[in-house]
């Protein structure tokens, strides 16, 4: 997601701009945005109902345009924001900023001399009226290949108005591709006017469509025959803070757009060349991709997963070997097959790639391979393409899934290739399985949580799994809250000091376990397991080394190891003590079970750790102890968020268990059990909470659970419940009663 | 999950620009050094020897003293695996013309060396560039060499040395070769008890003294938050170069601080302060209709404060010199320097004695005895009215023209007089000025505690509380003014704020608000358990195993009571004992008392200095432990 925003980042900020003193060039840009023709001359009030706010953009402009001169397109990109200042913090946030006054553009191979040139201007025009043009090229000051530049003479008031000329230029075979680009319309401030215009010729194919209310984008009537101009305009945006558990582009106007030049003499030749969606005609702008658009996409650009290149016949027998197919069902086989892939593509390599970037051992043999960490580039990636292979061979049928994730909308939405989502559905003897692009956590059967509870297309193959026959709209399956479960299991001992002895396992499965293995599972945990697992020599023991050398190698991997172990501690002890929200001692973990041979297997670590000073108070000569909070930190909700206008994304529904043992210590009875009792459940979730005693030992069992995806904002109330019971629960205390 | 995986390899620390460096392991000996070393400092590396050489060079062309600087050392890598930045400072007045990494065999490794302005969040520019390498120590026992040429092109920007380092330091010697031509002198600072010895030696042949500091077994410096400065925390040498005869004639530097002041002075008369009309039109706008002097000064300290934006400019000679007044006034924004001239300027115009003024804040341990230019590092704007000195540090945000700040109070300051100076010291606030009262009465209803507050602060925990509110978005100061109040907390509601007049630095600043505190009482049985104490001030400050002092925002004076109306039908048996604690430089007292039905929970902490020393550490740790023991201590409410 991280490209569409490139708009929102790319202001004031980090932006790049040159201006040669009095050019021409300079004075023409700052005419295009400040000239006669300026429509924003007089726009200077701020609407009554925004008077308050620290700052009023009044008016927000972005330009596109691309022009085609023989083999070279001319990329502008113009930006141009008119604030008004109505507090210190806005004059402090747009007071000064940074930028290079040359760019490496994107596209195509660039030397140092058509590097991107960019403009930029900023005026203040002061509450009387007064417009002053401030002079950028005296007031900057060159820091390496940057200009600061502190806006001079701003204050509270003040309207400051600044624009940013980008232009760049870059050559093309028969077509070229941009980058898409998207933008949330509410921003930080409220907008009072927004506008957004394209200026294209011919053979620009324009991928553009508006969401979630946002007003369309209007071709405007121009004379020239050779231009294509667009706009679209939007008015009185209130601002946007973003709240926690929300999916902004399922909810909030935006746009997105993708631009993709072909020559009109190469279209026929190069049609394959543009891997995108696009109308037949370049005057009509592309608003979604059909069904059958998708269809011939696929057939076009391999989705029959078949690499022309490479000898089927070494690479099939070398996964052979890990395979059983007399004592496998066709599932293990598959399963097999999609472990042993994640090895041989990607985990076998993670031992070279820390030789390489540890600087241990580099050279010509160990490259770097770039299916390691790799580019994982739309639709899949090479790994996926093996898998694809194995499972032709041992002749498991498969379908293939197009989806996009859920926060990014519905298939309805596809627009652009890069944007999309492949899975493949294995067609196993007695059920479906869905599997996704190998990665290093990645297990068979698993897959993002994103792109559950969404509709996509699914692709079918003939018998040989070779030739794509259809296509066919498709509901992609929840996961439940009894799926994706945290089992906790901790066991508190109270010594005499009244400090905590704690031993602790917890337990993951479905999404939760794929999480805590992104957090907790260090790749040296992951390479160990794989070389053991396949019983195969490490990249070190294979690598032909001299002899001395390898004495040096294994000598350094090894302290790099017991270093980043040393790391690793200290990374998940922070990551409790911030759970706990406590100071934590004599912290140890072990990794029981990394989960990632088997879907159902659970991630499973034991903590071991003490406490000293803190859960337990002191009342007279009993003690009050803080038992609420051994299930972690909890979410809560305060009287200004209890007033949410937003519907609640979440990611998946997911269910978390504890079970608190405490031995009390002798002497002491337990009073208040009573107050670890709760019970609320709704359609929305649920938190449930009872407490015992078992001779000596006290037992709390807790379960809080989400149900669902999704929650209109109406049910918020009935999740507040759930969650106010949850947080109660972490704020209980109970008496250790001196007998 | 490509950038998950990065995220593990930035963890290790072992990306970036890289180059391989020669392959060998380290022997026997040298991994039994680093065990041994690793016993003893807690750090990474350590470095073996130290060399560092400073040799003085005349410049008759620009008739300037250089100043050579030579480092070697030798470096062990003492933890499994290190990878380190070595680095070096320089700007205008000085290069630097060597800085490698050498193996063992003294062969360079060739590492990538960047250039690069120093940039920093508090700095808006700065002419000071470092060059700087990544560093790799493979395992235990590794070493490697450090080489690094530097060169001062004028003497008076080398004002001090270090002989710390950011690592342990095993031996290191310090020798500085003085010609006999150079009249230069060195104070040494925070020498203490570290194995630091002076040996000094004519070399008669080749006109020289050198002075040579032997150092052994010097810990590295840490970071700590909010300690004080390194000019008072690190044993180094002041140089204080004072003259230098060139064929007889005898020249003066810096050889009393007279002819600091006059180097200073001659910065600021180079200033063009003749355009000053733009200033009148200001001046006479703001104190249009007004009598009194205290208004009008008043006035304009003020509307620099608030229309001035600070911005941080180190430049070479800008460094050291005042932007002009009707710059800085035209841009409204300036360093220390400009602001300080603009108020300075403003004043006279109104018709006042206003001075610029040269001070070392509290980061700094030099006085105005020794000339040397790292004595100050801020420029402030002396008042004088009926003979009596007044210090107005524009560069202050939202504070009353009553207060100094903590950071200038009773430092030596230089104001201008003309060809001389005059010596004079911002004057010492006590704690009183600074004080922060709460004020809250509570009541007992359905396990909730519910009251009223009110909250006084002055000085500059009033305009620390100013400040942070202006700077917040005026749409979010009402909520802003709520999490201040309840730090956050969902179980704190606060409500029904009044607040005094917010955009008044000068009055006392006051805030009344409701206040209902869930999950403060616990019932069982027939016994109520209360914690009156949602603040626990200090509670977190331990101090024990900090190296150096502590460095308070100022000298605070804290007071908060508590008064709670047991309720009827209940008794309180008994109350935890009360903390009183009385050092020098800090006064505690914590406790409970019982009037009546009223129980009074008072807690009253004053800092005479707002610097816990070293030698506070032990009372403070024996208080920290006390207070934490009463904060732990829940009130029982038994049922009569």
């Amino acid at each position: 997601m991280t490209y569409k925003l490139i708009i929102p980042l790319f202001i004031f900020f980090s932006f790049s701009t040159v201006s040669y003193p009095q050019s021409k060039k300079e004075l023409e840009v700052q005419d295009f945005f400040w000239g006669e023709n300026d429509t924003q001359k007089n726009n200077t009030q701020v609407p009554e109902k925004w008077k308050n706010e620290s700052a009023v953009i009044l008016y927000e402009e972005y330009y596109k345009e691309f022009r085609r001169f023989q083999k070279t397109i001319k990329i502008t990109n113009g930006y141009r924001r008119r604030i008004k200042l109505n507090d210190q913090n806005a004059v402090t946030e747009f007071s000064d900023f940074t930028f290079t006054k040359k760019f490496l553009p994107k596209y195509g191979y660039h030397t140092w001399k058509n590097k991107g040139e960019n403009t930029i201007g900023a005026k203040i025009i002061k509450p009387s009226g007064e417009e002053i043009i401030v002079d950028v090229d005296s007031e900057a000051i060159k820091v390496d290949d940057e200009y600061k530049l502190a806006i001079p003479n701003l204050q509270i008031g003040d309207i400051i108005d600044v624009f940013l000329h980008s232009f760049s230029k870059t050559g093309f075979v028969g077509v070229r591709s941009f980058d898409p680009e998207t933008r949330i319309l509410n921003q930080e401030y409220p907008i009072k006017k927004f506008v957004l215009k394209i200026d294209t010729g011919n053979g620009y194919f324009i991928n553009f469509d508006t969401y979630n209310g946002a007003p369309e984008l209007r071709e405007e009537e121009n004379e020239k025959s050779n231009r294509k101009l667009y706009e679209l305009v939007a008015e009185d945006l209130e601002k946007t803070d973003f709240p926690r558990w929300y999916y902004p582009y399922r909810d909030l106007p935006y746009f997105k757009m993708k631009v993709n030049y072909a020559k009109s003499s190469a279209l026929g030749i190069y049609k394959s060349s543009i891997t995108d969606f696009r109308s037949d005609d370049a005057k009509t702008v592309q608003k979604s991709v059909t069904a059958g658009e998708l269809l011939e996409f696929a057939k076009k650009e391999g989705y029959q997963f078949i690499n022309p290149y490479n000898d089927e016949k070494w690479f099939v027998k070398e996964f052979q070997a890990h395979i059983d197919e007399k004592e496998f069902s066709g599932k293990e086989i598959a399963r097999n097959l999609y472990n042993y892939i994640r090895h041989f593509d990607y985990t076998q390599f993670f031992q070279m790639k820390i030789l390489k970037d540890s600087k241990i051992e580099y050279d010509s043999n160990i490259s770097d391979n770039e299916k390691v960490f790799g580019q994982h580039k739309p639709p899949y990636s090479k790994n996926f393409q093996d898998y694809a292979r194995v499972l032709r061979a041992n002749e498991i049928k498969y379908e293939c899934i197009v989806l996009l994730p859920r926060d990014e909308g519905d298939i309805d939405d596809l627009l652009y290739n890069d944007e999309k989502k492949v899975l493949l559905k294995l067609k196993l003897p007695n059920e479906d399985v869905v599997v996704t692009d190998t990665e290093v956590y990645s297990s068979f059967g698993s897959y993002s949580p994103l792109f559950e509870n969404t509709e996509g297309y699914l692709l079918t193959y003939d018998d040989d799994n070779t030739k794509i026959l259809d296509l066919k709209r498709v509901e992609f399956p929840k996961s439940s809250y009894n799926d994706n479960i945290e089992k906790e299991h901790t066991l508190i001992k109270i010594s005499d000091n009244m400090s905590l002895d704690i031993k602790k396992k917890s337990e993951c499965f479905g999404h939760l376990k794929s999480d805590h293995q992104d957090d907790l599972l260090s790749p040296f945990d992951v390479l160990k397991e794989d070389y053991d697992h396949y019983s195969r020599p490490t990249y070190i023991e294979q690598y032909k080394f001299k002899k001395k050398n390898r004495e040096r190698v294994m000598n350094e991997y090894s302290s790099l190891e017991k270093k980043s172990k040393q790391n690793w501690n200290e990374h998940l002890k922070e990551k409790l003590q911030n759970e706990y929200d406590t100071e934590i001692q004599d912290y140890e973990y072990s990794i029981e079970n990394s989960g990632r041979y088997q879907k159902n297997d659970p991630f499973v670590i034991e903590e071991n750790f003490n406490v000293i000073d803190d859960f337990i108070k002191k009342a007279g000569e009993s003690y009050l102890f803080e038992i609420g909070r051994f299930i972690g930190g909890q979410v809560a909700i305060n009287e200004d968020e209890k007033q949410r206008k937003e519907d609640i994304y979440m990611d998946y529904p997911k269910t978390y268990e504890n079970t608190i043992e405490v031995e009390i210590p002798e002497g002491y009875t337990v009073q208040g059990l009573e107050n670890l009792s709760k019970n609320v459940e709704n359609a929305t979730g649920g938190f449930v909470s009872s407490a015992k005693m078992d001779g000596s030992k006290l037992i709390v069992n807790t379960k809080k659970y989400y149900r669902n995806y999704f929650e209109e904002n109406k049910n918020w109330s009935l999740m507040i419940s759930f969650l106010d019971a949850a947080y109660q629960f972490s704020q209980e205390k109970i008496l250790l009663k001196k007998i | 999950m490509l950038q998950k995986v990065n995220v593990f390899f930035l963890f290790l620390s072992i990306f970036g620009t890289l180059q391989s460096q020669k392959k060998k392991s380290p022997s026997s000996e040298q991994i039994s050094q680093a065990v041994n070393l690793s016993e003893i400092y807690e750090d990474d590396i350590a470095i073996l020897n130290s060399s560092q050489t400073f040799e003085f060079e005349l410049n008759r062309k620009q008739d300037l003293i250089s100043v050579l600087q030579k480092t070697e050392e030798e470096i062990i890598n003492i933890s499994e695996r290190s990878h380190i930045k070595k680095y070096v400072f320089y700007d205008k007045t000085s290069n630097v013309s060597e800085f490698e990494i050498l193996d063992q065999e003294g062969k360079s490794l060739g590492l990538d060396v960047s250039d690069d302005y120093y940039q920093s969040d508090e700095i808006f520019y700065s002419d000071a560039r470092v060059k700087h390498m990544d560093v790799i120590f493979p395992s235990k026992g590794s070493v490697l060499n450090f080489k690094m040429e530097k060169e001062y092109g004028d003497i008076k920007y080398f004002t001090r040395i270090i002989f710390q380092d950011e690592y342990p330091i095993q031996n290191k010697e310090v020798k500085l070769i003085v010609p006999n031509w150079l009249k230069i002198e060195f104070k040494e600072f925070n020498f203490g008890n570290y194995s630091i010895s002076l040996k000094k030696e004519l070399d008669e042949k080749a006109g020289t003294t050198i002075y040579n500091y032997s150092i052994r077994n010097l810990e590295a410096i840490k970071k700590e938050y909010r300690s004080p400065g390194i000019s008072h925390t690190a044993p180094h040498v002041l140089v204080m170069a004072k003259a230098y005869n060139d064929k007889g004639e005898e020249k003066t530097l810096f050889r009393e601080t007279r002819d600091l002041y006059k180097w200073y002075k001659s910065l600021i008369d180079e200033m063009d302060e003749s355009d000053d009309d733009a200033l009148k039109n200001v001046v006479a706008r703001l104190t249009e209709g007004m009598a009194s002097d205290d208004e009008k000064i008043k006035k304009i300290y003020y509307w620099v404060q608030d229309n001035i934006r600070y911005i941080a400019f180190e430049d070479g000679i800008a460094g050291f010199k005042p932007d002009e007044s009707q710059n800085v006034l035209k841009k409204k924004y300036g360093d220390c320097k400009g602001m300080a001239n603009l108020l300075k300027q403003m004043l006279v115009i109104a018709g006042y004695d206003a001075r610029l003024t040269w001070i070392g804040t509290n980061n700094i341990a030099y006085d105005y005895s020794l000339p040397n230019l790292a004595v100050d590092n801020h420029m402030i704007c002396a008042l004088k009215r009926e003979g009596e000195w007044f210090f107005l540090d524009p560069t202050e945000k939202f504070i009353s023209i009553k207060d100094n700040a903590e950071r200038i109070q009773g430092r030596p300051v230089l104001i201008e007089n003309g060809k001389e100076y005059i010596q004079e010291e911002v004057p010492i606030q006590n704690p009183e000025t600074n004080k922060q009262e709460k004020f809250t009465r509570l009541i007992l209803e359905d396990n909730i505690l519910k009251g009223k507050v009110i909250e006084n602060y002055t000085g500059q925990s009033k305009s620390n509380f100013l400040y942070g509110y202006h700077q917040i978005k005026n749409s979010d100061k009402d909520i802003a003014l709520k999490y201040y109040i309840n730090s956050g907390d969902k179980d704190v509601l606060v409500g029904n704020i009044k607040t005094s007049d917010l955009t008044d630095r000068d009055a006392d600043l006051s805030l009344d608000y409701e206040v209902e505190f869930n999950n403060m009482v616990s019932s069982f049985g027939n016994e109520i358990y209360i914690d009156l104490d949602n603040e626990k001030e200090f509670s977190n400050l331990k101090l024990n195993e900090r190296k150096y002092a502590y460095r308070l925002p100022y000298k605070m004076d804290v007071m908060s009571v508590v008064e709670f109306e047991v309720p009827q039908g209940y008794k309180i048996s008994t109350l935890p004992k009360p903390v009183d604690v009385s050092t020098q430089n800090f006064r505690v007292h914590a406790g409970y008392s019982l009037k009546g039905n009223l129980l009074e929970y008072k807690k009253h902490f004053v800092f005479q200095n707002s610097l816990i020393d070293k030698n506070d550490f032990e009372a403070w740790s024996r208080l920290s432990k006390s207070l934490n023991d009463l904060y732990n201590h829940q009130i029982i409410l038994t049922a009569k």
